[in-house]
């Protein structure tokens, strides 16, 4: 009997220390098998993501403002993306985590029409690489075929690996995705939130803590962390360049 | 009738319809192989993962990099834990390794140009080494390039140019010469020092984007994440662009381009006027200077005049780096004006002020590097040096030029005409990976081999304050898949030249059997003989020793000050008559190395969110006033060329300033970078410093008009729409102290306010757009 | 009216075997197997006649008694089960085997080994070696991420779980059975087969049944991912 462990995976992300390099982008795009986005994806607006930097502008120049926002799958606890779908091809597991389920996906995009985050992916081409670069494709991912609905799984395959290779004894910061490797800064941290001793449990409960859309009530297993800006709502002399002009 | 599964199939199989549909339906043939997991389809070889430690000089400056492998396959890449100076950080280019490695245009066959006018043909390895072997026979004038590092590369490279009577020079695109000239007369050595963001309280950089990509992202980003955790760094940056750096910064301040040097005086100038620092390091600055003080018109409210940046942000800047420990540092554009090595100079002798040289949490400087077996340059040769060397080969003083690494023809400016140059060189011989510019005007074009395929070492640059030789190994088989026909270059070398060392492998056991020898059993692998030490580092990826630093109480100051700003160039550098300062800068495709890279294509810009194309950032409200809109063709033309890439009115760049990125435009690569934006490079005055010889690469003047046409631009921004929301969604702001809670309110009393100011004036038309939260607070503050 | 009738008729009878091709080919991807026109018991020949009956067959039965994990080496180790090297072949076969045995030549010369027809001297030419085509017999879909190591695991501490046992093991009451003694559960006995075949359909319901029964997850994701 394989014991059921309780866990509840999450994630912590300081948006503090994200500097905005994209590092994660890539690395999920590597690790995750994501098919390459070309020019004409872009244009089209179907690029294919399943972690993303926002950014968002604030003020004027000279005193412009720039702040960064990784986003992904939220891992909702009351996800808005479950019920809609038709054949049950997104369900929340027991580990805490939203699962999409390739084989079963019909294609019905009611999902992504749910989700307040924008984070699910339609395969709108079938996913095709030249020969050569298919040589460092993840195998222990699934290569999603043209239809189907795709999304940030927290790295699934490095959560099996990991507990296959630990057994029992998984300790905390054990397994970590492929974004949080590839995190210069340290903004993101995975781990059980079931585990009152874990990093990402301990930093949950921090002050700066808030989590996205939280009047939609969907109770996201991220967690983010607040920006600090010590001149907020202050702009160094703002008056001495308007006289510039 | 009873008809089992295997009649119904064998007899629908047999029916001519059952055929067609069968076939369709059929799992392609090559599924069903289960061969050797040489051959195998790559999505099926699922094994035991192995992780190899090495490093990757040429992209990743010498940090630790660990390699996943599956059956002989490279599958990703991270940054080395234990590696000291990336210390687990991966720069962001890093995975962008497996798609050099794995491209469907990479080199698999040498290619030959049998004479000057005719075409480069595939040829066989064995022919190629009759060509190679005559071209750099005894007595012909050779020149090695390469791009900077300082490896056992390098040192080969170096040793065979020897052999021959030649050279050995290196090139970057975006040359630092400025840098390494100030620093050395600084600190008389030109090892850029270690600059100690993790323990620093605050830190203020000058033009360098260190947090993007300037020298070591992954040593800095990884400072960064320790500077804003605990007790939160204040951090202040100077560039006219605004980069990543710029965006992440506390302060930002945008000054005219070349004005840098005056912003750092005149906050050397605040803290001496109001005493911020101890006495005598104000002393220890002053008397460096020729007159023994600051008179000349440093005070903010000039400075402001001249730069453009409010007296307010220096000040503040200047109160908060007095107090505890600061960095300053300076690089990329600040160093690359006409001007460069005096706003280089400025901003490093503002830490002798701040007394943070050689300290915890300072400027740590590094040791100086003497290793037997190990050569090249930790920097590039300046435009200077270039200039008289092109001279040389265009004269037809040199027989062949051995070029590896670097893509001359693309990132040297035109007005250097070094394609004419290699025209006059007898026999140019090219290493690559891919086509380029370089190889596609070479004579002999040699497949290279990747950095996962060959032995090596090198010094990591800059060093993290101690001596560290980080290990290349070969992580995969030459000739594995997907890569198959590559020639070493350093065998190739070593094989022309035997007497420099035997195999590349053994002369890298042998720079680590030195380390060894001089370890004393102290450092990252401790072993009792010379094996089980080259054990050691092959797991851990090198060998370093804290024990071994620079002694920081020797560092002198080598001459006084050169004070006088010669910066005047925004009005003289140029007699083309051009309204715009260009600044180019790197993104992901470096100086176009990465442009064949897919993944560093679609790899979008963080500012921006562009991707694919070259654009111009123009200042918004400037490119509102002359009619400018985003995706609009522009033209943009120097003294020395003229390009055409697509506007993006940006909110952020000083206005009078446009900034391109390098790395497209290539007119030989591959499938996914030809044919696609332009380069930059090219059209770049050949300006230099000249107290230095450094390549000015800030300092070209373009005239910017518009080519007509309109073009969707490739961008990420837009493709997920913002909802009209109240402000601290989705980046939620917190002052110092301040919980999220109590901000959450604070947004949505001020969002209540402005619903309140908008209903009560008439104004009830929505109020989000893709700018996200920043229309309430604008609201709100013009209610007040 | 008249020639209407027949044009109806006609028009049905088209209706009707488009539908009958499409429902044929819906019965195929529904019972889409690796072998869908062989059936379960035919199977391919393979580039080298490799008898499992000659190596992995017990002494008793005329065979070399071989552990299966001493070519399938990474199977309690890893998800696959890794067909091994010609040179884990060629280390037996070197010496081991007629050297006249056509098989076996095209082994010999698969791993670089060559007898000079003159003076009968075996050559070693490790640059002539190549990889070998098997063909595969097992296959599972793509969307799938079966781990042997895991299930091995799990059977050789639970040999009450070992489904298909040949007659000549006896796993009555037993605590731990070797690795090698639990994959007849989903490959049948392959010591008995000249030629291997799929004995057991390998679809999901039988994933999942056996799954229930050992209480095994039956998260989706536990495969699907």
């Amino acid at each position: 009997m394989v014991a059921e462990k309780n866990r509840s995976w999450g994630m912590v992300i300081d948006t503090d220390k994200c500097n905005g390099c994209s590092g994660c982008v890539t690395a999920c795009q590597v690790e995750n098998n994501i098919p390459l986005n070309d020019q004409n994806k872009f244009e089209r607006g179907r690029v294919m993501s399943w972690i993303r930097i926002e950014r968002y502008w604030e003020g004027e120049f000279p005193n412009v403002k720039a702040r960064f926002i990784p986003i992904m799958c939220q891992h909702c606890e009351n996800a808005p993306c479950e019920p809609v779908c038709p054949v049950y091809a997104t369900y929340h597991n027991n580990e805490g985590l939203n699962v999409q389920v390739y084989n079963r996906c019909v294609g019905t995009r009611y999902c992504a029409n749910g989700c307040p985050y924008i984070v699910r992916m339609f395969n709108y081409w079938e996913p095709t690489w030249p020969e050569e670069i298919r040589n460092h494709l993840n195998p222990d991912v699934t290569i999603r075929s043209r239809g189907i609905m795709e999304k940030c799984s927290m790295c699934m395959q490095r959560i099996k690996r990991g507990e296959r290779n630990a057994g029992d004894q998984l300790q905390d910061g054990e397994i970590k995705t492929a974004c949080q490797e590839a995190c210069t800064t340290g903004a993101i941290t995975f781990g059980d939130l079931n585990d009152p001793e874990s990093e990402v449990s301990i930093l949950a409960k921090s002050d700066r803590k808030y989590s996205l859309m939280p009047q939609l009530n969907t109770n996201p297993n991220v967690v983010y962390l607040a920006t600090v800006d010590p001149y907020k709502d202050k702009n160094l002399g703002e008056k001495a360049k308007t006289n510039e002009h | 009738m009873k008809i089992n599964r295997r009649e119904f199939l064998s007899l629908s199989g047999k029916s001519a319809a059952g055929a067609v549909i069968f076939a369709a339906c059929s799992i392609p043939e090559k599924e069903l192989i289960v061969q050797s997991p040489v051959d195998m389809p790559e999505d099926l070889v699922r094994g035991i993962d192995s992780w190899y430690a090495t490093s990757w000089s040429e992209g990743a400056s010498g940090d630790g990099v660990l390699v996943r492998i599956l059956e002989g396959r490279i599958k990703k890449l991270k940054g080395n834990p234990d590696h000291p100076v990336n210390r687990g950080g991966a720069r962001s280019n890093l995975d962008f390794a497996l798609q050099l490695h794995y491209n469907p245009d990479r080199l698999h066959k040498p290619k030959l140009r049998r004479s000057k006018d005719g075409i480069l043909a595939n040829t066989s390895v064995d022919e190629m080494d009759k060509y190679i072997k005559d071209a750099t026979a005894k007595g012909k004038k050779i020149v090695v390039v390469t791009n900077p590092s300082r490896s056992s590369e390098g040192w080969i490279s170096q040793k065979f140019a020897e052999s021959r009577g030649g050279r050995y020079l290196a090139y970057e695109a975006l040359d630092q010469t400025n840098l390494h000239e100030a620093l050395f007369e600084l600190f008389e050595t030109d090892e850029i020092p270690h600059f100690d963001i993790s323990h620093a309280d605050n830190v203020l950089s000058f033009g360098a984007d260190w947090i993007e990509n300037w020298i070591s992202p992954a040593q800095y980003g990884t400072a960064y994440g320790e500077l804003r955790s605990g007790t939160r760094g204040f951090f202040a940056h100077v560039e006219p662009r605004f980069s990543l750096t710029s965006a992440n910064s506390d302060i930002w301040m945008s000054p005219y381009p070349g004005t840098e040097g005056d912003i750092a005086l005149s906050i050397a100038n605040v803290i001496i006027k109001d005493k911020l620092v101890p006495e005598n390091q104000i002393n220890d600055f002053l008397n460096k200077l020729p007159n023994g003080k600051i008179e000349f018109g440093y005070n903010p409210e000039d400075v402001e005049k001249r730069t453009g940046v409010a007296k307010e942000k220096i000040i503040e800047v200047a109160h908060k780096i007095s107090k505890g420990k600061s960095i300053v540092f300076a690089g990329g554009s600040t160093a690359a004006y006409t001007n460069g090595k005096f706003n280089t100079y400025a901003v490093y002798s503002l830490n002798i002020l701040l007394g943070s040289v050689g300290k915890t949490g300072g400027i740590i400087i590094n040791p100086e590097v003497e290793k037997e077996y190990i050569g090249g340059s930790n920097q590039s040769n300046s435009l200077e040096q270039w200039q008289e060397e092109l001279a040389q080969w265009r004269a037809g003083y040199v027989d062949t030029v051995i070029i590896k690494g670097v893509d001359l023809a693309y990132s040297m400016p035109n007005s250097l005409d070094v394609l004419g140059a290699l025209k006059n060189v007898e026999t140019v011989i090219s290493f690559g990976n891919m086509m380029n510019e370089t190889l596609n005007a070479s004579d002999i074009v040699v497949p290279d081999t990747t950095f996962f395929e060959e032995w090596g070492s090198e010094i990591p640059n800059p060093l993290p304050g101690y001596m560290t030789v980080s290990l290349q190994q070969p992580v995969v088989v030459k000739d594995g898949p997907g890569a198959s026909g590559a020639v070493s270059y350093v065998d190739t070398l070593l094989n022309l030249e035997p007497s420099i060392s035997g195999s590349n492998k053994s002369l890298v056991k042998k720079i680590f059997d030195n380390e060894y020898t001089e370890s004393n059993s102290s450092g990252s692998v401790i072993a009792s003989d010379k094996n089980s030490f080259m054990n050691g580092v092959q797991q851990r990826g090198g060998y370093w020793n804290k024990s071994i630093t620079a002694d920081q109480k020797k560092i002198r100051l080598k001459n006084t000050f050169e004070f006088e700003n010669e910066n005047v160039f925004s009005n003289s550098d140029s007699s083309f008559g051009e309204e715009f300062h260009l600044i180019p800068f790197t993104n992901n495709l470096g100086d176009g190395k990465y442009a064949n890279v897919p993944l560093a294509q679609e790899a979008y810009e963080g500012i921006t969110t562009a991707a694919w194309e070259t654009w111009v950032e123009i200042n918004a409200q400037q490119a509102d006033q002359m009619g400018i809109k985003e995706g609009d063709i522009i033209s943009l033309k120097s003294d020395s060329g003229e390009i055409r890439c697509l506007a993006y009115p940006h909110p952020a760049v000083q206005p009078g300033t446009v900034c391109v990125p390098t790395g497209q435009g290539t007119e030989k690569g591959g499938r996914y970078s030809e044919n696609r934006g332009s380069n930059v490079l090219k059209i770049l005055s050949g300006l230099k410093d000249e107290k230095s010889g450094s390549f000015a690469w800030a300092s070209t003047k373009v005239s910017l008009k518009r080519a007509g046409g309109n073009k969707t631009m490739p961008k990420f921004e837009g493709d997920v729409t913002a909802f009209p929301v109240e402000p601290g969604i989705p980046v939620l702001v917190v002052k110092p102290g301040q919980t999220a809670h109590e901000a959450e309110e604070e947004n949505h009393h001020k969002y209540q306010e402005s619903i309140n100011f908008r209903e009560s004036h008439g104004d009830g038309h929505g109020h989000g757009d893709d700018h996200g939260d920043d229309h309430g607070d604008e609201k709100e503050k013009s209610s007040h | 009216m008249k020639v209407l009738i027949p044009l109806v008729g006609l028009g049905g009878l088209t209706t009707l075997a488009i539908i009958s091709i499409l429902l044929a080919g819906l019965f195929n991807a529904w019972l889409g197997q690796p072998l869908p026109v062989l059936g379960f018991e035919q199977t391919f020949d393979q580039p080298i006649n490799f008898p499992h009956t000659k190596h992995a067959a017990p002494v008793s039965e005329g065979g070399l008694g071989m552990d299966c994990t001493y070519c399938h080496r990474t199977v309690a180790k890893a998800s696959s089960a890794h067909v091994p090297a010609v040179e884990l072949c060629a280390s037996c076969h070197r010496a081991v085997g007629s050297y006249e045995s056509e098989d076996l030549i095209k082994l010999r010369e698969a791993s670089g080994i060559f007898e000079n027809a003159e003076d009968k001297q075996v050559i070693v030419d490790s640059e002539m070696a190549s990889p070998i085509n098997w063909r595969r017999v097992h296959r599972l879909p793509d969307h799938v991420r079966f781990v042997h190591s895991a299930h091995i695991d799990y059977l050789t501490n639970h040999p009450s779980a070992i489904g298909n046992v040949p007659d000549r093991l006896d796993l009555e009451g037993k605590e731990t059975v070797p690795a090698s003694q639990v994959c007849s559960t989903c490959h049948g006995d392959v010591a008995s087969m000249e030629k291997v075949y799929q004995v057991e359909p390998l679809k999901m319901g039988q994933c999942v049944n056996c799954h229930r029964k050992n209480g095994g997850p039956t998260d989706c994701a536990a495969c699907h991912h």
